[in-house]
């Protein structure tokens, strides 16, 4: 065997050997460069119609090994060419390359094998109008015939392998594309074969330095590449289909597959090419970006590695893109921006950009991912970027674990004044587009989170906001409605401690807070923005000033609805639903308030044209102060409604309470148990006074009501009232007063009011008076001086230096009856028993009508009246009737009546007294004595005359009987007061045997003048005159002796008796018979 | 003096002054003279011819306006006024005239008394 091996090996080396002998015999000695050249430029020339320059052509064998091959050295194509960069179309120190030529000869092969190209270049021209530079093939100049059947290729078979550039530099100018592509150091090592029309191709570019301009724009300036592409070129279809391709841009590292088609019937190239980079530095990639670009990164300082891979699919033609969907990881990086004061750190993202760069709703830019660290901060986004060439639109979620407000503080332009500390966590949903935040349209932009705030502290301006703990959701537009008028907005807010207000006045304090709002659109300005707001707060303080406000667990709700455009039926309406459990509020030192439990329910419709209004309150333990004046009151209730309120307000408004309490000062105070009040109010637009412009109507009914005033000595009780008013009538169903010792029941009517108080009418009153005892001038002062004027026009002051108040001034402009009975009366000392009758008050006059009651003297008829036209002239007037009276009672009940009939007191017995007086008083009630008017009558029967000093000397001038006993059978007399001149008329003293007529005059200064006619049984007349102390007794002439014989009376006695019979009728008309 | 010697003289005084007394002065005065306003000091009495009249008087702060009411009768020198009580009731007061002409009124009660007024 060894033999057999060794005798072949020897035989292939002589092989080896004969043939190498051979190869070098036609290599250097039959195919030599001086013989070959020739025939190579000859050849050349006749198929290039550029210069051509060719140094030297050689056989070669072993650099094309195992194919012969031919090496040029020194081979350049000049091609003049107008505007051409260059002349030199290609130069190339060496150019080699091997056909194999019985392949091309026997089979129509073209194989063409190592083909090289070292140290050289190529410049491409086109110019603008296609010309190119490099179209240096000879045409054939017969016109070749149309073709009708499909393009063939000169050769069956095309096989390139090795072709090798090394160190060429290439220039490619196309001035139609306006592209320039320019190449250098380009090492690349190409293989392909060409089957029928399609060409599998391997390019392998080991470096090349790339610059490429596209229509003024440099894409690549001096970037190094790298590929290796695999591909299969379908010529025919001018498809090139790549296999597992790799390349690199400077070091960004790609591998790539897929497909790229010339489309000519559509004038554009389809692609679809799938791409995977490695990771490459960030900065790397934006290096690529174009310079037109640059300015989106401007200031941009990103550090750190990225990944990226994708897919660029449909076509590119001078009008569209291809479809890029381009996914980028960012890794580890460090991210800074002159206009971001912070540097992003641990920067990580995953991103898509899908684009065909023209159709904007299929362009997005998606973060699948992106976080981000600052030096004291945390967040990470992720969402959508759309229609990124029109109206960028964004909808993006963030959240942050951790975001210290102060870091961002210097983003805060210094013209907002603005601090921000503390710290939010959270996650928030943004979506709207740059034109809808430009134009504000909140209503179409969407935000939507849950932020948590720890420690916020936010100062704007003078403004401020401070928290330890809060969360805020809130969602725009609404995630929750509870209304379809409250679509826009949402929010709530849960805080622990929350503080807000102004640096120098208000503040507001709330603790364990809950608010809930929701609103309509609050940019639309033709209509006030739908609200609803919910609110339960464990504490609620705040202060404005020296006002300050505290509550315990206010809660409530509030909503407020406009009007809708659509609905013309639809109204603004509020309604507020509130309720607190103790509340307490004051202003500065001396106006305060506080309240148990209280709720308030607001219904306000049409508040912005015609508010129509119900307020309903109940309130527990309310304290008000004002200065000294207090108010207290428990289990309050309010209900008020209000309508018409911009034309011609109404008014109901309904009241009631327990153990109310108002005090006023030390001495003033009202102290009602029970008290419930309803009234409606109608506003009168055409008055001006208040109490006409809001005439009130309703009813009072109140229980166990104590007033006190320290004006009135004693306080009011006031058991029960009941009343219905309106703005004309008081109707008093019931009431029942105790002032003291005065008790009294007052039922009836006042009317008139409204008009009384217009002016147009007196106050008109009717009223039933009950009552077991009753202090008449205590409630004489209680109405004094109602309705009269302030000064008296005429009166002089009245004696200065007293504290007298003034006379007893009768109310005015008003007609009030009261139908009296009281069991007793005081009037002062003096006790009135079972009184009926009248008073009436009417318009300044006083009158008690036919008053009858009874007193220890007698029962009595009394007609008075009192007027006050003016302070200083009072007008007293009364009509006095006993009938069965004692004479000695009378001169007590009317002491005066002594000065005037002096004689009375020698009188004893009962007799009938009829008197009627009038004066006027001053201011002081000292009577006017020139306006002192007065007439009497007085009758007696059975009188007993008191044997005095002054009987013992007129019964010794008279002659009268020692034993006539002193008895009086009757006594009928009249006398007249006027001025101080008392005027006795002529009247007969019957007593025993002797008749006696008496008459004279009396002075108020008690000086007198007196005739007593003794007529029977002898007609003998004494004078008695002077005073008391200095009595003169004369006998006179009789002037009345026949004064009660008719036929023989003269007739100044019967002037005298008619005189007399005047008075007594006068007086007697008023005797109100039984 | 016994009884009758008593008696004598009182019939003779009593003649004497019957004697006296049956020549009465019978003076009539025009009442017409006497409607308008007459002052006495700050005593004011206005008569008017429908037979009322006011009298006031100013030192106690009354005026006119505020006079009380009376009527009156003048027949022959009997000048009769009755005040009117608002009340009720009439206050009668009769004066005798002694002079009354266009500017001067003079007249005097049956106590004595006279008045003095003149016309303003």
């Amino acid at each position: 065997m060894k033999k057999i091996f060794k005798r072949i090996l020897i035989g292939f080396v002589v092989l080896i050997f004969i043939l190498i002998s051979t190869i070098g015999i036609a290599i250097w000695f039959v195919f030599t460069p001086e013989k070959l050249t020739p025939i190579v430029r000859k050849q050349a020339a006749k198929y290039i119609t550029c210069k051509s320059e060719i140094g030297k052509v050689e056989l070669t064998f072993f650099s094309t090994f195992p194919q012969f091959g031919l090496k040029v050295s020194k081979f350049t194509l000049v091609n003049h060419f107008i505007n051409a960069p260059s002349d030199t179309l290609i130069s190339t120190d060496q150019l080699i390359g091997a056909i194999d030529v019985r392949a091309w000869w026997k089979r129509n092969e073209l194989v063409l094998t190592n083909l090289q190209l070292c140290n050289g270049k190529i410049n491409a021209f086109i110019d603008s109008l296609g010309h190119t530079n490099f179209d240096i093939t000879s045409k054939d100049t017969i016109p070749a015939p149309p073709s009708t059947t499909k393009s063939e290729m000169p050769f069956r078979f095309i096989d390139i392998k090795n072709v090798e550039f090394d160190n060429i530099a290439f220039n490619y100018l196309d001035k139609t594309q306006k592209m320039h592509a320019k190449i250098d150091n380009l090492v690349v090592l190409f293989n392909g074969s060409i089957v029928s029309d399609t060409l599998n191709m391997h390019l392998n570019v080991s470096d090349c330095v790339l610059s490429f301009n596209y229509e003024g724009e440099d894409y690549f300036k001096n970037a190094s590449i790298k590929l290796n592409m695999p591909a299969q070129v379908i010529l025919s279809k001018q498809l090139i289909k790549l296999g597992d391709a790799e390349g690199s841009i400077n070091d960004i590292n790609l591998s790539f597959s897929g497909s790229a088609q010339n489309d000519n019937i559509n004038q554009r190239i389809n692609t679809d090419i799938t791409y995977k980079s490695k990771k490459f530095p960030v900065t790397s990639a934006i290096a690529l970006i174009p310079p037109s670009y640059q300015s989106y990164v401007e200031g941009l300082n990103a550090v750190g590695t990225a990944s990226s891979d994708g897919k660029i699919t449909r076509f590119y033609s001078s009008t569209k893109y291809p479809l890029m969907d381009i996914h980028i990881i960012l890794y580890e990086g460090t991210i800074k921006h002159t206009s971001f004061p912070l540097t992003l750190t641990n920067t990580q993202g995953d991103f898509v950009f899908y684009s065909d760069l023209a159709d904007d709703t299929l362009t997005y830019f998606r973060i699948n991912k992106f976080s981000a660290n600052t030096p004291k901060s945390s967040f990470s986004t992720s969402g959508m970027i759309t229609h990124l060439f029109s109206d960028i639109t964004y909808d993006l979620t963030s959240s942050t674990n951790n975001l210290n407000l102060a870091e961002f503080t210097p983003m805060i332009p210094a013209s907002l004044k603005m601090t921000i500390k503390g710290n939010a966590s959270g996650t928030m949903r943004t979506a709207f587009s740059m034109s809808q935040l430009d134009k504000m349209l909140l209503n179409k932009m969407k935000f939507s989170g849950s932020v948590a705030l720890s420690n916020f502290d936010v100062l704007y301006d003078s403004i401020y906001m401070k928290t330890d703990y809060s969360t805020v959701d809130f969602s725009l537009p609404n995630s929750n409605i509870s209304s379809k008028n409250t679509k826009f907005m949402y929010s709530k807010i849960k805080s622990k401690n929350l503080e807000a207000g102004t640096l120098k006045s208000y503040k507001t304090f709330m603790k364990d807070a809950l608010i809930s709002l929701e609103t309509s659109d609050v940019m639309d300005t033709t209509k006030l923005p739908d609200v609803a707001c919910t609110f339960a707060v464990d504490s609620l303080a705040a202060s404005m000033d020296t006002i300050k406000f505290t509550a315990r667990k206010p809660s409530g709700n509030f909503t407020m609805l406009s009007k809708s455009k659509k609905d013309k039926n639809s109204q603004d309406k509020i309604v507020l639903a509130y309720s607190n459990d103790r509340m307490r509020t004051n202003m500065g030192s001396k106006i305060s308030m506080r309240m148990n439990k209280a709720n308030l329910n607001a219904d306000v419709v049409n508040f912005m044209t015609n508010p129509a209004i119900k307020l309903a309150f109940s309130g527990n333990s309310l304290a008000m102060r004002m200065d000294t004046i207090t108010v207290g009151m428990d289990k309050a209730q309010m209900n008020t409604e209000v309508a018409d309120y911009s034309t011609q307000p109404k008014v109901k408004f309904a009241y009631s309470s327990d153990n109310l309490n108002i005090q006023m000062g030390k001495n003033n105070s009202v102290r009602v148990s029970k008290i419930q009040m309803n009234t409606d109010v109608a506003n009168d637009t055409t008055q001006q006074d208040i109490f006409l412009k809001w005439p009130v109507k309703g009813f009072l009914n109140m229980e166990n009501g104590m007033i006190s005033m320290s004006s009135f000595t004693k306080p009011f009780e006031i058991p029960s009232i009941k009343m219905d008013f309106d703005p004309e009538v008081f109707n008093i169903k019931e009431s029942k007063l105790k002032i003291d010792r005065s008790d009294f029941s007052l039922t009836g009517t006042l009317k008139n009011i409204k008009s009384y108080f217009k002016k147009d009418s007196l106050l008109r009153g009717n009223f039933n008076f009950e009552s077991n005892q009753t202090d008449v001038l205590q409630l004489m002062s209680l109405t004094s001086g109602i309705g009269n004027e302030k000064t008296d026009s005429i009166a002089k002051p009245a004696t200065t230096g007293t504290t007298s108040s003034g006379p007893y001034m009768v109310p005015k402009g008003m007609d009030v009856t009261l139908k009296t009975k009281i069991n007793k009366a005081f009037f002062g000392t003096e006790i009135a028993k079972d009184i009926s009758g009248e008073v009436r008050v009417k318009d300044g006059i006083l009158v008690l009508d036919d008053l009858i009651f009874t007193t220890p003297a007698s029962k009595m008829q009394l007609t008075a009246m009192y007027k006050t036209p003016r302070k200083n002239h009072i007008y007293a007037g009364f009509d006095y009737h006993m009938l069965d009276i004692e004479i000695e009672s009378l001169l007590k009940m009317i002491p005066d009546l002594d000065s005037i009939m002096p004689m009375l007191r020698s009188f004893k017995g009962k007799g009938e007294f009829h008197m009627a007086a009038e004066t006027y008083l001053d201011s002081m009630y000292n009577p006017k004595k020139s306006t002192i008017r007065g007439a009497s009558s007085i009758k007696g029967h059975d009188l007993v005359l008191m044997d005095g000093e002054t009987f013992s000397g007129i019964s010794k001038m008279l002659f009268f009987n020692k034993k006539t006993e002193n008895k009086v059978d009757s006594l009928s007399a009249e006398f007249t007061v006027f001025k101080q001149e008392i005027d006795v008329y002529p009247f007969m003293l019957v007593m025993d045997k002797y008749k006696a007529v008496v008459s004279g005059r009396h002075n108020m200064d008690m000086s007198f003048n007196y005739d007593i006619s003794l007529v029977q049984p002898l007609k003998l007349c004494l004078n008695i005159s002077g005073t008391m102390d200095k009595m003169k007794k004369r006998l006179v002439k009789c002037k009345y002796g026949d004064l009660y014989r008719p036929t023989s009376r003269m007739m100044v006695q019967n002037k005298q008796l008619e005189l007399r019979r005047i008075i007594r009728e006068s007086l007697l008309k008023n005797v109100k018979k039984e | 003096m016994n009884m009758k010697k008593y008696i004598i003289c009182l019939v003779t005084f009593l003649s004497i002054s019957f004697m006296f007394n049956s020549c009465t002065k019978d003076d009539n005065f025009d009442e017409a003279l006497l409607a308008g306003k007459w002052q006495s000091g700050t005593v004011f009495f206005r008569y008017t011819s429908d037979g009322n009249g006011v009298t006031w008087d100013t030192a106690d702060d009354v005026t006119e306006a505020e006079g009380q009411k009376f009527t009156w009768t003048l027949k022959k020198a009997e000048l009769t006024q009755i005040h009117i009580m608002s009340i009720g009731g009439n206050v009668p007061k009769v004066y005798t005239v002694t002079v009354l002409t266009a500017t001067s009124l003079k007249y005097h009660d049956s106590f004595g008394v006279t008045y003095s007024f003149t016309k303003v």
